[in-house]
């Protein structure tokens, strides 16, 4: 079994060689990587790179070959190795299309953004917006409904509940809630779902709304 | 047959008063149901309609009724009723002031209508709040008056044998959820519905039926009992522990203690402090050692048994209530890899090798499927959100750098609250930008600390902008923290 200071030298040495495909570097470190306990700040500082590039090539390592290969032949920057390991095989192939598109149109122009939000908002058009996003198309009537209705099952804390009443006068002016608002939204409807204030069929008369409330959260 | 008068002596306003309580709905439902369950005839199934329909809300039970005797004093104010009826054991209460109280909560008028067993006679007391406050102070302003008749088909009660009907009308809330209602029945009467006790809600859109209440415990933390201790090891508690997915501010949490199959103990908290940290712990135990009058003595009791079990089972405890503060504690319950980590914790703690199965668990999004995390199930949005362009860097010799931002949520990197990726790509192609990707690791203990999201994000940016410039672009110290330091004034004016 390899010393410690010898596997660090073979994920160097892999790194550093330029002759080497993406494919080759990332299963080479991967395997050297995960032959040993090492950890990532040990690892990164001895090859001099960030925590953050080296976790980036070990995620690419959980793909298939075929996505790796495609990573490959697009070759995008390493900024969004990230975003290409931590999506779906859809969100991945979507991105990577629309680069390799974007690289043959866009010869004579620059890109407008990062390519890691170009890559980003590709993924996106195929997953749909975030829970949070789909939480923020909830209609300030639903919204008063369910505040309304918490009053008899008394689910939310005093606060919650306050704020659920605050956040439906928002919707209702028309107001969209800001990213904390609607992460505290989420876990108030997550917590009314719990207690079964918001149910499929639910025998309350309100079947419509929470199931589009539901539609939504889950 | 005839009407026969009860002396009532307290304030004409204390029934007013009573029912002024902070009692939802459902828990002065809750009341009166606790009531017909504790008539219920031993050896027969009783059943619970509760009807809601229309303008009233009737609890209606199959039950023993009530004698002249029984209801004379239970319309009393404040009556010590253990002195006149056989509890069974589990009984809930025994002074009389729940209905009263419970009923004057719903409404400003009710009936009752009981039919006791083996007696052909129906009984009948209306009370009318408005009126009774109306009445002059005296002695007289109290009575109560018990009509008897032949049992009436045409009553609540129907064509029953026996049982008691509570008819609250005027009420003060006509917003009545019957999922609100069976959701608190299932919870409060678990045991009871669990051994066959039938209560029904009756609603304009149909009847609905308390179901035993699945318990929904946090994937893995289910732990297996089976202490033995004492002096020669006498006594064995067997059964199983886990934590709620939600913390209880109701109390309904804790250890149900059976003795020989009988529910001796509800929701008791005698081995942990009760707080709402702890509120997600709830058990079934098996104690067959304990005294067969554990009921009535409750958990005061000095038995050795007993007390033996308390230092034990204190102790054992311990890593449950652990992790039941932390899970507890600010939106870990929300953070799937801190769930995880807690959970696993707790099976080390318990000696648990493989995680123990969770039949009951009901299992949703938060949570995940808890199968083998394969690619096709990913998506983006689990880890990463929001990649966001940021005001670039325009440096002398290098050209623009893109920045962009986004948030991880990331099991690896926990030791760092953020980092970068590199990429120059001024020499392989002239037609993009060197960009500069800043990564915020939302696991790490600093993003705990109340930090708005724009100074999180300028934070980490600026850091690593200075770290590229040292470390990737070989530029000395003091440049680097100019050119930090006037992107930052950039970017904050």
């Amino acid at each position: 079994m390899k010393s410690k200071y010898e596997v660090l030298e073979d994920i160097k040495q892999i790194w550093s060689n330029d002759t080497l495909s993406l494919t080759e570097k990332v299963r080479g470190v991967s395997n050297a990587y995960y032959s040993i306990g090492l950890d990532l700040l040990t690892a990164a500082t001895y090859i001099k790179e960030t925590p953050a590039e080296l976790d980036a090539i070990l995620s690419l390592g959980a793909l298939d070959d075929d996505i790796l290969e495609k990573i490959e032949e697009v070759n995008p920057p390493k900024t969004t190795w990230p975003l290409l390991a931590n999506a779906s095989r859809e969100e991945s192939l979507q991105a990577l299309s629309a680069l390799e598109k974007n690289k043959a149109e866009s010869s004579e122009k620059q890109m407008p953004c990062a390519l890691s939000q170009f890559v980003y908002s590709q993924m996106v058009e195929i997953s749909g917006p975030t829970a949070e996003q789909k939480i923020g198309m909830i209609s300030g009537d639903d919204l008063f409904h369910l505040w309304k209705k918490n009053k008899s099952f008394n689910a939310l804390s005093e606060k919650d509940a306050s704020v659920l009443g605050s956040f439906a006068h928002q919707r209702k002016r028309g107001k969209a809630l800001t990213p904390k608002q609607l992460k505290w939204l989420t876990d108030i409807l997550r917590t009314l779902k719990d207690k079964k204030v918001i149910e499929r069929n639910s025998i309350d008369g309100d079947q419509e709304i929470c199931n589009r409330v539901l539609d939504l959260l889950e | 047959m005839g009407i026969r008068i009860v002396k009532n002596y307290p304030s004409p306003r204390l029934m007013e008063n009573i029912g002024a309580t902070n009692q939802t709905t459902q828990e002065a439902i809750g009341e009166l149901v606790a009531n017909s369950l504790d008539a219920r005839i031993p050896g027969e199934p009783i059943k619970i309609d509760i009807d809601i329909r229309g303008d009233e809300i009737a609890i209606i039970d199959n039950g023993k009724g009530m004698t002249f005797d029984v209801l004379e004093n239970a319309v009393c104010i404040a009556e010590d009723m253990s002195k006149y009826v056989e509890k069974p054991d589990s009984a809930k209460g025994f002074f009389g002031m729940g209905f009263k109280t419970s009923c004057s909560t719903l409404g400003y008028y009710y009936e009752i209508y009981t039919r006791p067993i083996g007696e052909e006679v129906e009984y009948h007391v209306e009370f009318d709040i408005a009126e009774y406050a109306n009445r002059p102070n005296g002695a007289d302003a109290w009575d109560v008056k018990i009509e008897d008749n032949s049992p009436n088909p045409s009553s609540p009660l129907g064509k029953a044998k026996h049982g008691t009907a509570f008819v609250v009308s005027k009420l003060k809330d006509n917003q009545k959820y019957p999922s609100a209602i069976r959701n608190y029945l299932e919870r409060a009467f678990k045991p009871e519905i669990k051994n066959g006790a039938e209560i029904v809600i009756i609603d304009d859109s149909g009847e609905y039926r308390a179901e035993v209440l699945v318990d929904e415990y946090i994937r893995g933390s289910r732990i297996e009992i089976d202490e033995v201790f004492g002096p020669n090891n006498k006594y064995h508690i067997t059964g199983w522990m886990a934590l709620n997915k939600q913390t209880n501010n109701d109390g309904n949490y804790g250890f149900n203690i059976y003795r020989k199959k009988q529910l001796v103990a509800q929701y008791d908290k005698s081995w942990f402090t009760a707080h709402l940290m702890t509120s997600r712990i709830f058990d079934e135990v098996n104690m067959d050692f304990l005294d067969a009058t554990f009921y009535k003595q409750g958990v005061q009791q000095a038995s050795e048994g007993w007390l033996y079990s308390k230092i034990h089972m204190t102790q054992f405890l311990k890593d449950m209530v652990s992790a039941s503060r932390d899970i507890s504690r600010g939106g870990n319950v929300n953070n799937q890899t801190e769930v995880k980590r807690i959970v696993s914790k707790l099976n080390t703690a318990y000696h648990v090798v493989e995680p123990v199965s969770t039949p009951e668990v009901h299992e949703d999004a938060t949570y995940g499927s808890g199968e083998a995390e394969g690619t096709s199930t990913t998506s983006i949005h689990d880890s990463i959100r929001n990649v966001i362009s940021e005001d670039s860097l325009i440096l002398q010799d290098q050209g623009t750098i893109q920045i962009a931002f986004f948030e991880q949520e990331n099991d690896n990197n926990t030791i760092l609250p953020f980092d970068y990726i590199f990429s120059d790509l001024s020499e392989d192609d002239d037609n993009q930008k060197a960009e500069l990707q800043v990564i915020v690791y939302k696991n790490h203990p600093l993003w705990k600390k109340k930090i708005d999201d724009e100074t999180r994000s300028i934070l980490a940016i600026q850091d690593s902008i200075y770290r590229m410039l040292v470390e990737k672009l070989q530029y000395d110290s003091s440049k680097a923290l100019k050119i930090r330091n006037e992107w930052l004034t950039k970017r904050l004016g």
